[in-house]
């Protein structure tokens, strides 16, 4: 799973939210490092909706224009824990990294 | 509308038509949020939402499989190449009518000289190098596959038989006087003519039944690519199409993978044609040309054979 899609997901973790508020909030808990261009965002919400890892949860029309909200599935939500898994895992392999001893020098 | 708007819905025209009307007002609506008020388009956004466009075309063309890819790719490198081919011929006619008849030179040109009027006959096998072409482009613009092949075949066994000369050369190889370039360079448009067809074999056997069709406005490009070498012929630039298929490449490869595929299929036959020049002609930036894309190939190639053993995500090549 690619950075983009890992934290559109994260960012219905709390719930729906439309496209601007997706892309805010894959922005804060990404620490500012996922900036969401609007096709970036959108191809991406395209794919996991014919994944189903994600549900379009309604639809408003705000200014004239339809705004339509997102919630993470059961099988979005587990995509997302599995793919939080593995990077816990990969990441532990450096973080709880134990030095070998040195070998002895040979004699 | 503001002026960013103005500029994002013409970005959005690179979304199938289909994915516009279906999304087309929620993006805009996204967009105006991520404004936040600013009139001036933002560049990242622009280039984000063409590439994810053409991206999604990609999609729904290739039907996101391997054999789609390679389907779609040899499809389009098949109407690329139809359509130089029709542009080439029709710079020849071009070329014989403002120059040799009406005597018109470009501003700086010199080239009276260099394009003695052709013959009726030559005029009219030129008509039909030009006829030939446009009517499999059309064909294919309709989703059709029979008709362009047959066509291409037609408009190479009719080349090969001598009796028609595509334009490519045409011209030119009567005040060429080696021997083996004049060879090479009927080598070089014979492949130019054949290649189409090879490649829309390729695509009806390995896509879908019934390809996707164009928009009809792709067969105005001969007419403008034959006007514009005009221009630049009278300057001696005289390979350019070449050059910027090399150049844009380099895009298109890092945005769909059936592009890069067709820009390899369209090199090849397009460097047949390329090198003898190259090598038998006197202008430097040929050769710097020449290099280019041969590097190009090579870079394709390794392109192309990642899609083919799978280091390449097609299904989706953002997620």
């Amino acid at each position: 799973m690619r950075e983009p899609t890992y934290f559109t997901l994260a960012a219905l973790l709390d719930g729906p939210l439309h496209g601007y508020a997706i892309a805010k909030r894959a922005e804060l808990v990404s620490a500012g490092r996922v900036q969401l261009a609007a096709g970036t965002l959108y191809a991406a919400l395209e794919r996991l909706l014919e994944r189903g890892l994600v549900a379009v949860e309604g639809e408003e029309v705000v200014r004239g224009r339809a705004r339509r909200y997102y919630r993470l599935t059961a099988a979005g939500g587990e995509a997302l824990q599995a793919e939080a898994t593995r990077l816990s895992e990969a990441a532990s392999v450096v973080s709880s990294h134990i030095p070998l001893p040195a070998p002895e020098p040979a004699t | 509308m503001t002026a960013a708007e103005s500029v994002y819905r013409l970005a959005l025209r690179a979304y199938p038509a289909s994915y516009r009307r279906e999304r087309g007002d929620e993006i805009l609506a996204t967009l105006d949020e991520m404004q936040a008020g600013s009139p001036r388009p933002s560049p990242r956004q622009v280039a984000s939402l063409t590439m994810s466009g053409v991206r999604e075309r990609g999609a729904r063309t290739t039907g996101g499989t391997r054999a789609g890819v390679w389907a779609e790719g040899c499809r389009l490198a098949a109407f690329v190449l139809l359509l130089l081919a029709a542009a080439a011929s029709l710079f020849v006619i071009a070329l014989d009518t403002w120059y040799s008849r009406l005597g018109i030179v470009w501003p700086g040109g010199d080239n009276v000289t260099y394009a003695p009027a052709m013959g009726t006959g030559a005029l009219a096998r030129s008509i039909v190098a030009v006829v030939l072409p446009l009517v499999a482009a059309w064909a294919v613009c309709r989703g059709r596959s029979a008709i362009p092949i047959a066509c291409s075949v037609l408009a190479a066994g009719l080349f090969v038989s001598g009796a028609i000369g595509t334009g490519l050369v045409a011209g030119q190889s009567s005040q060429l006087g080696q021997e083996w370039l004049r060879n090479a360079y009927q080598l070089g448009d014979a492949l130019v003519l054949a290649a189409p067809a090879a490649l829309l074999c390729v695509g009806v056997r390995g896509g879908r039944q019934r390809a996707a069709s164009r928009s009809m406005l792709w067969l105005a490009v001969p007419v403008v690519l034959a006007v514009l070498r005009i221009g630049f012929f009278a300057s001696s630039i005289t390979f350019w199409p070449l050059g910027a298929l090399v150049l844009g490449w380099f895009v298109a490869a890092r945005v769909s993978p059936h592009l890069a595929v067709a820009a390899f299929a369209v090199l090849v036959p397009a460097l047949a044609y390329l090198l003898p020049t190259a090598i038998g002609g006197a202008m430097m930036y040929e050769y710097a040309i020449a290099v280019v894309a041969g590097a190009s190939v090579l870079a394709i190639a390794s392109l192309a054979s990642a899609i083919a053993f799978g280091d390449v995500e097609l299904d989706d090549p953002l997620v």
